[in-house]
């Protein structure tokens, strides 16, 4: 594994020139999906409804939300094959590309997101508070980092999933979305059965430790390994992708 | 520089584009790949770019199996494709986010080939250039990079006949006993006095791979008046100057290669081409 700081960091300086205009329209849209959370969380604390984004729908929506985030990211390069050719030919190791990949899809697009729901708070509390009220009691802006942690690493795993797929096609954004959300439906319904089947009953939860299925030592070794497999799954998808 | 051994791929499984081809590509030269168009001159520069992975066979060039993209083989690797889109950026931007990945990069001659193509500002912004202009910045950019192995394809499409010329110059300019650029294209024309050694490809085989040298010792290129009538004879064609043709130099006289009535002779006489050339690898 080939790996240099000086050529990793001129790779990150390199993707933030070429995509600026990319993060900008993930930024976008990611405001525009936001909204679903921001109500949700709003809902939570105004009726004390628990609030657990475990469910199928939930994480689809988060799918969705992740794999047109990297859909659009990749936009300068799916848009043209040479484009793409040209990210592939830029001389870094397969290690640097890929943990390139790694920052924008684990790193940059959560903090975005999440981002992008404070904001939205932001507006709500500031701009909006004589409209539709104040926020609900038991709100805090630490409450919001916390829910969405807590997303985060209950879909890791498929997350992880998204990576892989989205790492197959290189044009044609929406139905790389669509086949990214099919794969993934279809490993968090596997993934889903063998919660069940190890737990005893259906596991709404990637990661059951959270929600209402309690700890449980072998599924958290599943999920971890489940991450880490596509993971290296990806590395080689980036090693050894063609135009 | 690079050595190819029985190489073959297909996009298809049953389809190959690349038939078993062997070569070998001597460096300090300037080589031009010609052939149809979809006999599968894309496709092999690709492969020793290492953007395709062959089927069967093996491709080393510089010492690296492309296929890998080590760094130190893409650093001194420059590919310019047929068809490109650039970033949103400004050409002294382009440069600088894209520079610090090649370990020789100049940029002294990176302006300088720019003032040759008649670029002067460097401030303008990638995509508003014309299709011409955006190529002649990438072209003054590869050649910058001082990469010691450089693939164009069709370099010359888009560029007007100004253009073409200072094409030509700025290449021969860029090139050092290190470095081979091999450049394909079916614009014949456009590498006349360029290439030293050629290449013709035809449904994913090669046909001819000789240097310039070796070409004009059997074969002669000439004019005359009134087409010849001659058995050694390969093509010929009437233009307004006369009759030009092609062929076998028996006599040993001195000629300069027509890359045009060498295309149309090889494509006319494959049989005949590969009894004259029979050492495909060019070497």
């Amino acid at each position: 594994m080939e790996f240099n700081i000086n050529r990793f960091i001129a790779l990150l300086k390199r993707e933030l020139m070429v995509g600026s205009r990319n993060y900008l329209n993930v930024i976008f849209i990611l405001l525009i999906l936001g909204i679903k959370e921001v109500s949700s969380i709003l809902f939570s604390l105004e009726y004390n409804f628990p609030l657990d984004n475990g469910d199928g729908f939930s994480i689809l929506i988060g799918i969705l939300t992740i794999a047109v985030s990297i859909q659009v990211l990749r936009a300068s390069e799916t848009k043209m094959k040479s484009n793409f050719g040209n990210s592939i030919l830029i001389p870094a190791s397969s290690t640097e590309k890929y943990l390139l990949e790694f920052i924008k899809v684990f790193i940059v697009i959560p903090v975005l997101y999440t981002s992008s729901i404070i904001f939205l708070f932001l507006i709500r509390q500031y701009l909006l508070t004589n409209l539709v009220g104040e926020l609900p009691k038991g709100f805090s802006y630490l409450l919001v980092i916390k829910y969405q942690l807590k997303d985060y690493i209950s879909i890791l795993p498929l997350y992880s999933i998204v990576l892989y797929f989205s790492l197959f096609k290189k044009q044609m954004a929406i139905l790389s979305v669509v086949f990214i959300v099919f794969s993934v439906l279809i490993f968090s319904t596997l993934d889903q059965l063998i919660g069940g089947v190890i737990a005893g009953k259906t596991v709404f939860n990637i990661l059951p430790y959270y929600g209402t299925q309690g700890f449980n030592t072998f599924l958290i070794i599943f999920e971890v390994g489940l991450f880490l497999f596509f993971q290296y799954l990806s590395y080689l998808r980036i090693k050894e992708r063609e135009v | 520089m690079i050595e190819i051994n029985n190489l073959k791929f297909g996009y298809k499984r049953n389809k190959l584009v690349i038939d078993d081809i062997s070569l070998h590509i001597r460096k300090g030269y300037i080589h031009g790949l010609l052939g149809k168009n979809g006999t599968g001159k894309t496709t092999l520069l690709k492969l020793v770019a290492g953007l395709l992975f062959p089927d069967s066979g093996e491709i080393k060039a510089m010492g690296f199996e492309p296929m890998k993209r080590k760094v130190g083989f893409l650093s001194d690797l420059f590919f310019l494709p047929e068809e490109f889109d650039v970033y949103k950026m400004s050409i002294e931007n382009y440069v600088k986010t894209h520079s610090v990945f090649y370990p020789n990069f100049s940029e002294e001659d990176f302006y300088n080939y720019l003032e040759e193509f008649e670029i002067t500002n460097k401030k303008s912004k990638l995509n508003s250039l014309s299709f011409g202009t955006k190529k002649k910045v990438i072209i003054a950019f590869g050649l910058a990079t001082h990469a010691k192995l450089m693939i164009l394809d069709e370099p010359t499409n888009g560029l007007d006949i100004p253009s073409k010329a200072q094409f030509r110059k700025i290449i021969l300019r860029a090139m050092t006993d290190e470095t081979t650029i091999i450049i394909s294209t079916h614009q014949v024309r456009d590498l006349h006095n360029l290439i030293d050694s050629i290449l013709i490809m035809d449904e994913g085989k090669i046909l001819l791979a000789a240097n310039n040298q070796e070409i004009t010792s059997k074969l002669y290129f000439g004019i005359e008046a009134q087409p010849i009538q001659t058995q050694d004879k390969l093509y010929s064609e009437d233009t307004i100057g006369g009759n030009v043709f092609v062929k076998e130099n028996k006599n040993f006289e001195e000629s300069n290669i027509d890359i045009e009535l060498l295309f149309n002779a090889v494509f006319q006489n494959k049989a005949k081409i590969q009894s004259l050339f029979p050492n495909k690898k060019g070497e």
